[in-house]
């Protein structure tokens, strides 16, 4: 089920949330808990019932394996040691993972690298797999190292499926979330944190079906149909993209946080503007942000520490090591291995320039930061590598430069060798909207307030309500879009 | 308690804002915005207007019917056809194909041509005689259609010495003619424009959304509600006497190069619904394309149907539904009226 | 027992900085480079100076010297 369905919003959500705290009034607290369990299992499995085994049976096992981990101090018989437990856990879950999402990949490069023919398996990704590994591994993590000490069954369960973060996080962290599901006799309705949620729900749902869908419609054909790009058209076709996903995944966060609210249920925060950053250090602790504590953590700190010293050098291949692998988690494919590693590249030479104090204006750090995200963001959306180069080769102006057929008045530009065309933007299925559009999204993401800081400041007076249910109409009416165009064209 | 008294009023309104999606999608756009009810209908659906709605469904009961370039098996044709979504059946309902009427009417095969996307009709019979195609088929005649609005592609010069093979042809990609409305639930943008354009077509002769117009007839046009309204796209009609006599050059080359292969070639520009009404409105607002005045005296090597002339003779007699009243296409009584005029030699 | 002394040139080394005089209240916001990611750098060279280990899941939380302090000495008590 996605939050921007219009059986989430109208059915599943108040149906889960009146149920929830129905039973929390009766002080039926493992009911309630119980109750978020059921709603995010069928939250789940609403497309697609057949990984719903699946999702259980990683949960049982990581559960398991942890709560040997836990009470293995106290075994009389060890058979194996406790090391040994632990790497089996974090094997079986890593298995998983490449079994689902790196299989085919593993085997199309076989067959490019030997010429072998080896079919590919088509094997379907199930949903939030790659969210659920993770934090599955980081508990098992702490479960090794001594830091779990609550064990509950049900708190688990719900901490890996809790439905606002199930399909693309927030990463959790079980330590922040497994007491708030235990303290749960607390939180009777809490209408302020309601309003909040439901402020920033809206929020969020405006900014994926009103922003992103529309920078959709123009990145998507730039990226996938068109055989080549024009200047202008490579350029929009590139900054939509990373405004489509700047805006489609910041307001998926915005919803989950505003979900967990209603529910009292604090989510960590994923986004705090990034396309502010000036610097690619700055960019990292500012989008996805879950993720960036999760890879410091879990795959940096490990990766340092088995260097066994710390000089500047070995912190920075440490760096590009976990961006690597942390671009191999985005997605299985050499464009993301690409993206990982320009990332690393990006954050080792922000380091050494930090290093050495040398120092830049900051528009033009913001500037260089700014275009340096949007080109990776290239590798990360193309299918393949060729569909990359070809917006690249556009970026570049191989294809020259075409401007709309009113500017074909100004002679500076057609000595300049500016082609003209009156669908100077059909590459992307563009108009003039297009860049307007992407300049004021971009001045919007890069100058305003961003939604979390724009929920702090809502205040209970007519004056925001108003605002904010204009904003909640306008998401909710174009959940479901219809357009005045020609089916039947001439 | 201020923050209770917000979350309730709010999912106060989420009620009533379901509630009202639901009356306006049963009672108007359901039907309006989706193809559930009828086919065609396309300026009823984009103009957000009820009242124009003429509900039909595909039904074909000519004896002979035209056959599809995908449906050729070799058999020997009497005229090929080729034109825009006019030869597509584009206005949907009963016998909605003129070359159905060609034969039934002349007792012909007729093999429809397709449209590809970036070649004009011109282009593409010369393609097919130069690579020798039409030998093959060897049709008697080759009929272009063309709505009004499409002139100035056909204007354009031709290199009638391109030759292309017959499959790399035939690969070209097709134009995008008929696309189905995307599924929407009930709730969507569409009853919120339904309304503002309900609103709007009050006090204007356009709606907030979409480029639909409505102007008044001096007479019921049309067997629906509201047959006494024009809904029309606005076309500014962009082209002079140089463009329409680089036209008639063109046709008059094909003509030439045809029928050194033994084929007629016959010309079927079709009228403008707006163009075609327009004596008859109340308020005319746009100036009347003068395509077809300035196509009929020159020196023509082909044969020439006159859409204007004829579908006005129908109109001036108070024939209703010659073009469709929801829809920029005309009916089966435009095709049957011009194949029971129009004579081939 | 290990004591803020002990401590400091540590961070002065891996904040590359020799001004730093830790007190128990120094946090992540007093020293201007440390950031999440030199933080691990820390916690890393604490690990390696002292011949302790950290659990990586309590490292984020650890940006007050003090408590950094009290658990160093318990690990090694």
């Amino acid at each position: 089920m996605l939050f921007n369905s219009l059986v989430f919003i109208f059915a599943f959500l108040p149906l889960v949330l009146v149920g929830y705290f129905l039973l929390l009034h009766w002080r039926l607290t493992v009911a309630a808990r119980s109750w978020l369990l059921f709603a995010s299992l069928v939250f789940y499995s609403w497309w697609d019932v057949r990984y719903l085994p699946l999702i259980l049976g990683s949960i049982l096992f990581n559960y398991t394996i942890g709560g040997v981990l836990v009470e293995y101090d106290d075994l009389k018989r060890k058979l194996v040691s406790k090391k040994a437990i632990f790497v089996v856990g974090v094997t079986a879950n890593i298995l998983l993972l490449c079994w689902f999402k790196y299989l085919d990949f593993f085997i199309g490069n076989v067959n490019a690298l030997f010429g072998t023919g080896l079919p590919l398996l088509k094997i379907v990704l199930p949903l939030g797999i790659s969210f659920f590994t993770i934090t599955q591994i980081a508990f098992l993590v702490d479960a090794y190292e001594g830091l779990v000490e609550e064990r509950n069954l049900l708190n688990y369960a719900l901490f890996v499926t809790f439905f606002p973060h199930l399909l693309a996080g927030p990463i959790l962290h079980h330590k922040e979330m497994m007491p708030q599901f235990d303290h749960l006799r607390n939180k009777v309705i809490n209408w302020k944190n309601l309003y909040f949620g439901l402020a920033l729900f809206f929020i969020g749902l405006f900014k994926k079906v009103i922003i992103a869908d529309q920078f959709a419609a123009w990145a998507t054909p730039g990226f996938d149909t068109a055989p080549s790009l024009t200047f202008f058209e490579a350029w929009l076709a590139s900054l939509s993209y990373t405004l489509q996903l700047y805006f489609d995944f910041s307001g998926y966060s915005d919803m989950a946080v505003g979900i967990g609210w209603m529910f009292n249920i604090r989510l960590p925060i994923n986004f705090n503007s990034p396309y502010k950053a000036t610097g690619i250090i700055d960019f990292w602790k500012r989008w996805h942000m879950t993720l960036t504590e999760f890879v410091t953590t879990y795959l940096y700190a490990p990766i340092l520490r088995s260097f066994g010293r710390i000089t500047f050098g070995v912190s920075l291949a440490a760096i590009f090591l976990a961006m690597l692998i942390s671009g191999i988690w985005h997605g299985a494919g050499w464009t993301f291995i690409i993206w990982g590693g320009l990332h690393g590249a990006a954050l080792v030479i922000n380091h050494i320039w930090r290093k050495r104090k040398l120092s830049m204006p900051r528009f033009l750090a913001w500037l260089i930061t700014f275009n340096f995200v949007n080109a990776s963001f290239v590798f990360f959306r193309a299918k393949s590598l060729e569909g990359a180069m070809k917006v690249f080769a556009g970026m570049a102006g191989v294809n020259g430069v075409t401007m709309h057929r009113s500017l074909k008045k100004v002679h500076l530009l057609e000595r300049l060798g500016v082609n003209f065309s009156g669908s100077w933007l059909d590459g992307i299925n563009g108009n003039d909207r297009t860049y307007i559009y992407a300049l004021l999204a971009l001045v919007f993401a890069v100058t305003c307030r961003n939604s979390m800081q724009a929920v702090e400041g809502l205040k209970p007076d007519w004056k925001h309500f108003a605002v904010l249910v204009t904003i909640a109409f306008w998401g909710l009416l174009n959940i479901s879009q219809v357009s005045e165009f020609l089916y039947f064209q001439f | 308690m201020r923050y209770k008294r917000l979350v309730l009023i709010l999912a106060g309104m989420l009620v009533v804002f379901v509630a009202l999606n639901g009356v306006i999608w049963k009672s108007w756009t359901q039907d309006l915005i989706t193809d559930a009810h009828f086919d065609g209908g396309d300026l009823t659906r984009m103009g957000y207007i009820p009242g124009s709605k003429m509900p039909r469904h595909n039904r074909v009961d000519l004896p002979r019917r035209h056959i599809s370039l995908k449906e050729y098996a070799g058999q020997p044709v009497d005229m090929v056809t080729i034109g825009d979504s006019f030869s597509q059946g584009g206005g949907g309902g009963y016998n909605r194909y003129y070359q159905d009427y060609i034969a039934t009417r002349y007792d012909m095969t007729v093999l429809n041509l397709d449209h590809y996307k970036d070649v004009d009709f011109i282009t593409t019979i010369s393609l097919f005689l130069n690579n020798g195609f039409l030998d093959k088929v060897r049709p008697r005649y080759v009929l272009i259609e063309a709505s009004e609005r499409g002139i100035k592609e056909l204007a354009h010069p031709v290199d009638f010495s391109r030759v292309e093979p017959l499959e790399t042809v035939r690969g070209y990609r097709l134009y995008p003619h008929a696309s189905h409305p995307p599924d929407v639930s009930f709730i969507n943008n569409g009853n919120f424009k339904f309304l503002f354009n309900a609103l709007w077509f009050r006090f204007t002769d356009h709606g907030l959304f979409g480029d639909v117009r409505v102007a008044d007839l001096k007479g019921d046009f049309f067997s629906v509600t509201k047959g006494d309204k024009l809904l029309y796209l606005p076309y500014k009609p962009k082209f002079g006497a140089a463009e329409v006599g680089a036209l008639n050059e063109n046709m008059n080359m094909l003509a030439d190069r045809l029928s050194a292969h033994g084929i007629r070639l016959i010309y079927m520009p079709y009228v403008d619904k707006y163009t075609l009404y327009r004596n008859w409105l109340v308020r005319p607002t746009y100036p009347e394309s003068q395509f077809f005045e300035l196509l009929r005296p020159l020196a023509k090597r082909y044969q020439y149907i006159d859409t204007k002339e004829l579908l006005r003779e129908e109109l001036a007699k108070g024939e209703k539904d010659i073009f469709y009243a929801d829809d920029t296409h005309s009916s089966w009584k435009a095709s049957e009226k011009i194949f029971s005029v129009v004579r081939f030699p | 027992m290990i004591t803020l002394e002990m401590l400091n040139p540590i961070f002065r080394q891996v904040f590359d900085d020799e001004s730093i005089v830790l007190t128990r209240s120094t946090t992540a916001d007093d020293i201007e480079e440390w950031d999440s990611l030199t933080h691990m750098n820390l916690v890393i060279a604490l690990e390696l100076g002292f011949k302790i280990k950290f659990a990586l899941g309590e490292l984020q939380r650890l940006k007050n010297v003090g408590e950094m302090l009290d658990l160093i000495n318990r690990k090694l008590a």
